[in-house]
């Protein structure tokens, strides 16, 4: 089998939803002298995207694309041990949470695939985080994006504070802020004066490109 | 006249004018800073509190236990967090298998002591309100119930990888809203709100809510109806391609968030299901001026005012809101001339 032929294979099994499958191909992959780099931007973020894609047009859902995830987190699992430290390159750092009061967070889990896919490094906060963890965090290790998520209307008025924690810190102009959700809308994300709004989870990966200036050349 | 004529002579059939605040007690506690586990560990202390607040604005509905709505599932041995802001979740999976399944019991609902609160504080708040507005109380369908008791990122998988597993826990979990349901009603409540946030259209596709959220969704709307109360559904985010299946249920009431397109949803549902909708609740209700509200409120009512409707944000509305944004709501809804006979 060609080096093209195994990825492309590996790219369908991610869209495919296929976890053996894909873990199976990419250790085939890495068997055949691939670099791992190769399987994993060629192969499993090719097929990551493509789902992506399909979420987008309402081909896919939810549980699509979940199970598309842990089809590419299977091949990421066996190909990354394999890389050497050199050769990765981080397109930023992002701090990513559902905010404080509410808790849900698949809309959270598939935006920090997407990024993950693209080339950014995640730190995760999970759900229900106060604000000032999230200004903490950014100040810790330097982030260059925070991502907050919501989907209560309740709960939209956390992002605004995380913004203004984000000024009083004197932090607002190093980290951009990039807010989504069910309730969520570019008008709402303006007014609290976020850098962006991502109406999905691919979408949100569009966007954060965007705000951090980096050209779709460059990502994955 | 009052919000309560007003619904009752729309399901009469009549073209009334008529306006809801889609406000909950989750909103009264908020705007008096009062938390959602106060409320619940003594509801008749903060009862009052809720009514003010509901009697405060001429809304045609008040909707109550909306950020209670996992207390039948705590009482099957949930463990619920209590976030100083926001609604209660669940930490840990209730089921993680089929023998955590079998060993739930049922019969622990109608005994257990918050569930026993809540339905007498519901029928006390409802004997204080009731000659100005119909109380729905709110309970959360099947689907999402399901999705809170396995954990909604396995809930997703296991429709794709284990179906039969997820219908065992829909059955389960459709006893469940009956046995719960059933103590209201036979209480005196009048209508059920049926929340059902994870069959949106944002998460599932139309042929998974077809299969697993719309015969359970069919079957608590026959059951509560046959019982004489009145349903209210609503379903966050897009549900634009599954009113169809929505309106071959026929709940009385039907709530679209505002990502849908009003008047193609007027159009969709007929007069079969009364219609209400659908004002952005944040960028509109909570942040936009009065005459933004005026605004959406208007375009609403010309898209979808024709026969039976009601003004609503497209979702609950936070503590946050501005009054006088509801105020300006409810007073452009009940004075809609389209409305009128």
């Amino acid at each position: 089998m060609k080096d093209i032929d195994i990825l492309k294979t590996i790219a369908d099994n991610v869209v495919e939803m296929e976890e053996e499958l894909t873990a199976k191909n990419s250790k085939k992959a890495l068997e055949m002298n691939i670099s791992p780099l190769t399987i994993i931007n060629q192969g499993l973020v090719i097929g990551m995207n493509e789902a992506g894609r399909l979420f987008e047009e309402n081909e896919y859902f939810v549980p699509e694309l979940l199970l598309c995830s842990d089809a590419m987190y299977a091949g990421l699992k066996v190909v990354t041990p394999h890389i050497k430290k050199e050769e990765t390159h981080v397109l930023g750092k992002v701090v990513i949470g559902v905010v404080e009061g509410d808790t849900h967070d698949i809309g959270k889990n598939l935006v920090k695939v997407l990024l993950q896919a693209s080339g950014f490094e995640i730190i995760d906060l999970g759900r229900n985080v106060p604000a000032r963890d999230f200004v903490d965090k950014a100040k810790q290790v330097d982030a260059d994006l925070i991502c907050l998520s919501t989907l209560m209307t309740t709960t939209m008025g956390e992002m605004k504070k995380v913004i203004e924690l984000l000024k009083e810190e004197r932090l607002r102009d190093r980290v951009r802020v990039l807010v989504g959700g069910g309730p969520i809308s570019e008008s709402f994300a303006r007014n609290i004066g976020a850098d962006g709004y991502g109406e999905n989870a691919a979408g949100a990966v569009r966007v954060a490109k965007r705000v951090l200036n980096i050209p779709d050349a460059l990502a994955s | 006249m009052v919000g309560r004529q007003r619904i009752i002579d729309m399901f009469l059939g009549k073209n009334t004018a008529a306006a809801s605040a889609f406000a909950t007690e989750f909103w009264a506690l908020n705007r008096r800073g009062y938390t959602i586990k106060e409320f619940l560990d003594n509801p008749f202390k903060l009862a009052p509190v809720v009514i003010e607040e509901a009697l405060n604005i001429d809304s045609d509905i008040f909707f109550l236990l909306a950020g209670l709505t996992s207390v039948p599932v705590m009482a099957l041995g949930g463990e619920l967090k209590f976030p100083e802001k926001g609604a209660p979740f669940m930490e840990n999976p209730l089921i993680r298998d089929k023998s955590d399944l079998f060993k739930l019991d049922i019969n622990k609902i109608k005994s257990d002591r918050n569930v026993n609160s809540l339905r007498q504080i519901a029928d006390f708040i409802n004997e204080k309100v009731k000659e100005k507005m119909i109380l729905a109380v709110n309970c959360r369908a099947p689907f999402t119930q399901a999705a809170q008791m396995v954990g909604p990122d396995t809930f997703m998988r296991m429709l794709r990888k284990d179906e039969n597993f997820a219908d065992e826990v829909l059955r389960f979990s459709t006893e469940i809203f009956l046995e719960y349901v059933t103590l209201f009603i036979e209480s005196g409540i009048e209508m059920i709100y049926i929340s059902d946030p994870s069959a949106s259209g944002d998460l599932i596709s139309k042929r998974h809510f077809e299969k697993f959220a719309f015969p359970y969704l069919d079957k608590i709307n026959r059951y509560i109806k046959s019982k004489g109360a009145k349903t209210f559904f609503h379903i966050c985010g897009d549900t634009g391609d599954r009113l169809d299946l929505i309106r071959e249920i026929g709940p009385d009431i039907m709530s679209v968030d505002h990502k849908v397109d009003i008047g193609e949803a007027k159009r969709l549902l007929e007069d079969k299901v009364i219609l209400a909708g659908n004002i952005d609740p944040s960028s509109v209700m909570e942040y936009g001026s009065v005459a933004d509200v005026a605004r959406a409120a208007k375009e609403c009512i010309k898209k979808a005012g024709h026969g039976r409707f009601i003004l609503m944000p497209g979702c609950e509305i936070s503590g946050e809101t501005p009054l006088e944004n509801i105020k300006e709501m409810l007073k452009i809804g009940h004075s809609s001339k389209l409305n009128k006979d």
